[in-house]
C-alpha cells in the first residue's frame, strides 16, 4: 500500500498515454490477418510509436512521424501507409 | 500518484529468451533475489530463429540433451546462384537445436537455482526515481504492479522498448537491420545432408542478406533468409523466400512459418544506465555478418552479470560501476563485430557475378592442404578485380585469425 513514508519523486516510463478526443488520423494501417507479431517494426520505429502487445500490434497514431520504415522492413509487408505512397524499394532514397 | 512498490528484488530480468535465463540463472547462483519476466504465455514459442548454435559455447552454460539436439553439424557449405559450393568446417562444432525445449530449459536452469520465472507478463514501464531505474511496471494477465529492484536487466530482444524507456539509443539504420522470413520445411528427403548448413549468398535470392538451410533431423530443415532492411520495400522476404522454396524444394510442406528482425549494427554503444543493463538481441549482440545471436547473448548476459553482481554487492549500481561491462564485450567482440560488419558492407556491395565467380574458383581448389594466404592469392590470380576488395579483405582476415 502507500509507501512507509517513502515518497520521492518516483515516475513509470512511459506514462499512461492520454485517451485522445478526436480518433486521429491513421497514418499506418496494420493487417492483423498478415502480422506474425516479430516486432522487427517496433526495432525500427524511431519515435517509439509502435507497441507489440500480447497478441496484437497497436500504434499510436499521434506519435507516428509517417518515416515508413516500418512499412520498409517488415518481413510480410502486413503494414501500410492509406494515405502516402511509399516512396522507392531498392535503389530508393536513403532513410538513415 | 501512488508509489507503491509491491514486491522487491535484487535483479529483475525482462525477457526469457538465452540471454535472460543466463543472467537470471547466474544473479540467482550468487544468491541474488531474481524475478524473470516473459511478455509470451510460452518460454521459446513462437520460435524466432534460425536455431543454429555453438557447441561448445553452448555446454559452458547448458547440459548437452539430444531432447533439443536436432542435428549436429560438421560443415557449412557456401553455396552460388550457379549452385557451385565452397565446404569448410564450422569453426566449432555447431548444433541445430529446437529452441522451444531449449528456451524453457535454460529457464528451468534459472529456475532450479532460485530465480523465480513469470511468463504472460510484460513490462509495461520502468519505475524511475530521480532519473535512475528501480524497478519495473508489470502487467501480468491484466493485473498492473510496481516491483523493485536493485538491477534491472533488459533481456526483451530485437524490440526491446526497456533499453528505450532507459534513454539509450537502440534503433539500428535500416541498412544495418535484417529483415527475415523462415520455414521449417518438410518432405525433403534427399535435398540436403544431415550433417551440413547451406549458406545461399546471391543479391538475387537474398539482396543484402542469405539464405540458410539448416538441417533439423529427418526430412524437416529450417529454410530462411534475411535480407538488408534498406532493400524490403518492394519484394519481402517473404516473397523471396517463396521463390527460393519453390525452386529448390517444389514439393516440400510448410511446418511453421517464422518471421522477423534482427539487429546486424555490432553491440550498442551504451548498453549500461544507471541501475539497468541490457543484453542479448536487445543489446544489437548478434553477429553482424550471419545474424547468429544465441551463444552471443550468452556471452553478453555472462558479462553484464559479472559486473552486475559485484555491483550490487558493492552497493553502488549507478552507470558508471556497471560500465566495465561495455568494456569486457568491447574487449572481446568489439573488433571482431567490426571486422564482421565490414565484411557485410563488402559482401552486399559485390555484384552477383564476381561472387558466382569467387565461388567457383575457390570450388575448384583443395582448401583443406591450402593456407587462408594461399586461398587468397589464388582469388586474387583469377579475379583481379577483387583487388579493389584487398584491404577490407585482409585486415578482417588478420582480425579474426
Amino acid at each position: 500500500m502507500f509507501g512507509l513514508g517513502k515518497r520521492r519523486s518516483q515516475e513509470v516510463t512511459p506514462a499512461a498515454q492520454p485517451v485522445p478526443s478526436a480518433a486521429p488520423l491513421i497514418k499506418v494501417l496494420v493487417d492483423e490477418q498478415i502480422c506474425h507479431h516479430c516486432g522487427g517494426c517496433v526495432a525500427v520505429c524511431p519515435p517509439d510509436a509502435i507497441f507489440l502487445e500480447t497478441s496484437f500490434l497497436r500504434i499510436d497514431q499521434e506519435t507516428c512521424t509517417s518515416c515508413e520504415r516500418c512499412v520498409k522492413m517488415c518481413p510480410v509487408h502486413a503494414l501500410s501507409m492509406p494515405n502516402k505512397q511509399i516512396t522507392g524499394g531498392r535503389g530508393g532514397r536513403r532513410d538513415d | 500518484m501512488t508509489t507503491n512498490i509491491e514486491a522487491q528484488y535484487d535483479v529483475i530480468v525482462v525477457g526469457a529468451g538465452p540471454a535472460g535465463s543466463v543472467a537470471a540463472r547466474i544473479a540467482a547462483e550468487n544468491g541474488l533475489k531474481t524475478l524473470m519476466i516473459e511478455k509470451r504465455q510460452e518460454i521459446g514459442a513462437p520460435v524466432r530463429c534460425a536455431e543454429a548454435v555453438g557447441g561448445e559455447v553452448t555446454k559452458q552454460y547448458i547440459e548437452p540433451d539430444e531432447r533439443w539436439i536436432n542435428a549436429h553439424i560438421d560443415f557449412y557449405d557456401i553455396v552460388n546462384t550457379r549452385n557451385d559450393r565452397v565446404r569448410v568446417p564450422p569453426t566449432e562444432h555447431t548444433w541445430v537445436v529446437d529452441r522451444k525445449v531449449f528456451d524453457l530449459e535454460l529457464a528451468h536452469c534459472a529456475m532450479r537455482v532460485g530465480a523465480k520465472v513469470m511468463t504472460s507478463t510484460a513490462a509495461t514501464g520502468l519505475v524511475k526515481e530521480d532519473g535512475r531505474v528501480v524497478g519495473v511496471e508489470i502487467r501480468h494477465i491484466g493485473r498492473v504492479q510496481r516491483v523493485g529492484a536493485k538491477l534491472v536487466i533488459a533481456a526483451d530482444g530485437t524490440e526491446s522498448q526497456v533499453a528505450r524507456w532507459a534513454g539509450l539509443k537502440t534503433v539500428p539504420p535500416m541498412s544495418d537491420y535484417y529483415s527475415g522470413a523462415q520455414y521449417l520445411l518438410g518432405g525433403l528427403k534427399g535435398k540436403f545432408e544431415p550433417n551440413v548448413c547451406e549458406y545461399h549468398v546471391g543479391a538475387s535470392i537474398a539482396p543484402g542478406g542469405y539464405v540458410w538451410v539448416f538441417p533439423k533431423g529427418d526430412d524437416l530443415a529450417n529454410v530462411g533468409l534475411v535480407m538488408s532492411a534498406d532493400r524490403s520495400a518492394e519484394i519481402s522476404p517473404r516473397d523471396y523466400l517463396d521463390r527460393f522454396a519453390a525452386q529448390h524444394y517444389p514439393d516440400s510442406s510448410v511446418m511453421s512459418v517464422v518471421v522477423g528482425g534482427i539487429p546486424a549494427t555490432g553491440a550498442l554503444k551504451r548498453m549500461v544506465t544507471d541501475g539497468l543493463m541490457v543484453v542479448g538481441d536487445a543489446a544489437h549482440q548478434a553477429d553482424p555478418l550471419t545474424a547468429g545471436g544465441i551463444n552471443l547473448g550468452m556471452f553478453g548476459a555472462d558479462m553484464a552479470m559479472t559486473t552486475g553482481v559485484k555491483a550490487i554487492r558493492g552497493g553502488d549500481v549507478s552507470a558508471k560501476a556497471l560500465q566495465p561491462y561495455e568494456t569486457l564485450w568491447a574487449e572481446r567482440f568489439g573488433k571482431q563485430h567490426a571486422a564482421l560488419l565490414q565484411i557485410r558492407k563488402m559482401l552486399t556491395g559485390m555484384s552477383e557475378d564476381v561472387f558466382n565467380g569467387l565461388i567457383r574458383t575457390a570450388a575448384s581448389l583443395p582448401l583443406d592442404t591450402m593456407t587462408p594466404g594461399q586461398v587468397l592469392m589464388a582469388l586474387f590470380k583469377s579475379h583481379p578485380r577483387m583487388l579493389l576488395e584487398a584491404g577490407t579483405l585482409i585486415k578482417t582476415g588478420l582480425i579474426l585469425k
